[in-house]
């Protein structure tokens, strides 16, 4: 799996590449290169080796069979308070559905030194708002990268064939503060538990940009 | 009235309410009965942090106006009108249409013909951003403008000149000489935008939070020559957004709107019996 994702970052910079030509041979066909090669739903969900806070290895793959949620996190971004301190989104759908064959996982993507990405202010986070699944550190940003994720919360679904089925939004409030009448994701694991296809399986995050490095 | 923009250093997050300043300013104080009075939500963001333009961002978060008026009043607003935005890529492909520094948003407002004269009408503006630097802070603010009613519209000649100046810079509605300045039409469902002027040397386009959603925005958005192409995802949301055409210093902007071409089971539709013109073919621009 180690080089199926050297194989991606390679991608990155051909497309990156391509992307330069196209600009300067104008004029450029907007629709013959992707922006990015990260997973899209249907694909199967790009494998990852990520420690968590206690230094423990947690690879994807051991998860097979179980229906996986991933949740892009950073301690320090509103959006991420909102559903973890000014409401409970987090923890009460994890809790839902721990019993249901759903493994969580929360990904930070935070480069060293970035706004919430150092052990302390994570563990902190951890212990603060009660977070009692594992929060997995991505410094270099390849597994983000891999997924596209873009905001914190942004939020993905992982069936139990390890195929992605959901990705995007936690709910349908963007704002900072309220709950949307929605929640995305529950909606998108009652249909996988049911062995339905999701209905809304692709729809834009929310939330603060993830603090890649370069 | 406005004073001129401090640059202000970065502040701790401690100090957030120093971070974003709104005021709200009338152009005229006094409003004669059935004319329109252009409002503008000033918004005074810190050195280095960056507001939300209400586009098709990856992250952040729309700014938005809501203005609202004594019950009974008779007043009407027009559209709010943002300056042109600025695209701003963060690590990550993470790409955003963001404004910075002193950031003018304007709201027509017409007053009833039958309003009585000498009377005074107290507007009030709610308004949401997330100003972000490398972190991000919700912001809220509610301000209000008082204006009367009189024989004659006139105001704060100050007030009145920055607001005429920001509205200069705002986009142009796309009637007011968008054809004049380039040729716009579908190839298939690619949009086509072609700059008349030959010394434009970039053409951006802005889509909108609401239209249709912009493919790969990030390396199709802008070009470098007179000469844009967009796709856009599949569907009949029309697309809406801002075009901008740069040559040198100056920066030319049209509000944007197209209905989508018809399609017959994903196949282009025939041609109209009326095509629209072709676009003449690209300056060789690139060196």
């Amino acid at each position: 799996m180690k080089n199926l994702l050297h194989v991606s970052v390679l991608a990155l910079g051909l497309v990156a590449g391509a992307g330069l030509l196209a600009l300067q041979a104008q004029p450029a066909n907007a629709g013959s290169y992707a922006a990015a090669p990260s997973a899209k739903v249907g694909d199967t969900a790009p494998d990852f080796t990520l420690k968590d806070l206690d230094g423990k290895d947690v690879k994807l793959a051991d998860y097979k069979g179980k229906i996986v949620v991933l949740e892009w996190f950073n301690p320090g971004c509103p959006f991420v308070v909102k559903h973890h301190s000014t409401l409970d989104t987090m923890k009460k759908t994890a809790a839902a559905y721990k019993d249901k064959d759903v493994v969580w996982l929360a990904v930070n993507s935070g480069a060293d030194g970035k706004q919430g990405a150092s052990m302390e202010e994570n563990t902190k986070a951890r212990k603060d708002w009660k977070i009692e699944y594992p929060i997995l550190l991505d410094p270099t940003g390849t597994t983000g990268k891999a997924y596209g994720a873009k905001t914190t919360p942004h939020m993905y679904v992982i069936d139990k064939g390890g195929k992605l089925v959901y990705a995007g939004a936690i709910d349908n409030d963007r704002g900072p503060k309220k709950a949307g009448e929605k929640n995305y994701v529950k909606n998108a694991l009652d249909e996988v538990i049911a062995g339905k296809k999701v209905t809304d399986a692709t729809n834009e995050p929310y939330g603060c940009s993830v603090k890649y490095g370069k | 009235m406005l004073a001129p923009y401090a640059d202000q250093p970065a502040e701790p997050a401690g100090k957030r309410k120093e971070l974003v300043a709104v005021s709200l300013l009338p152009h005229d104080t006094a409003v004669k009965p059935g004319d329109t009075v252009q409002l503008a939500v000033v918004f005074d963001v810190a050195k280095d942090w960056h507001i939300y333009w209400p586009g098709q961002n990856d992250s952040g978060m729309a700014t938005t106006v809501e203005l609202s008026f004594p019950p009974g009043s008779g007043l009407t607003a027009g559209p709010v009108s943002f300056p042109i935005p600025k695209r701003y890529v963060e690590e990550g492909d993470i790409l955003n249409y963001i404004h910075e520094g002193r950031v003018v948003v304007t709201v027509p407002v017409t007053v009833p013909a039958t309003a009585p004269v000498g009377r005074a009408f107290k507007v009030t503006a709610s308004v949401n951003y997330l100003v972000c630097k490398e972190s991000c802070i919700p912001g809220e603010a509610v301000v209000s403008a008082t204006f009367t009613t009189a024989d004659k519209t006139a105001g704060n000649a100050a007030d009145a000149k920055a607001i005429d100046d920001a509205r200069a810079a705002q986009p142009k509605p796309q009637a007011d000489g968008f054809d004049a300045a380039a040729t716009a039409h579908w190839e298939g469902q690619t949009l086509v935008l072609t700059a008349k002027d030959a010394a434009v040397t970039q053409v951006t386009f802005f889509p909108s939070e609401g239209g249709a959603k912009l493919r790969n925005p990030l390396a199709s958005g802008q070009s470098k020559g007179g000469t844009l192409k967009l796709a856009f995802d599949p569907g009949l949301k029309p697309v809406e957004g801002v075009v901008e055409f740069t040559s040198g210093n100056s920066r030319r902007a049209w509000a944007f709107h197209s209905a989508r071409p018809q399609e017959t089971n994903g196949e282009p539709a025939p041609a109209s019996p009326k095509p629209a013109p072709l676009a003449p073919p690209a300056e060789p621009s690139s060196r």
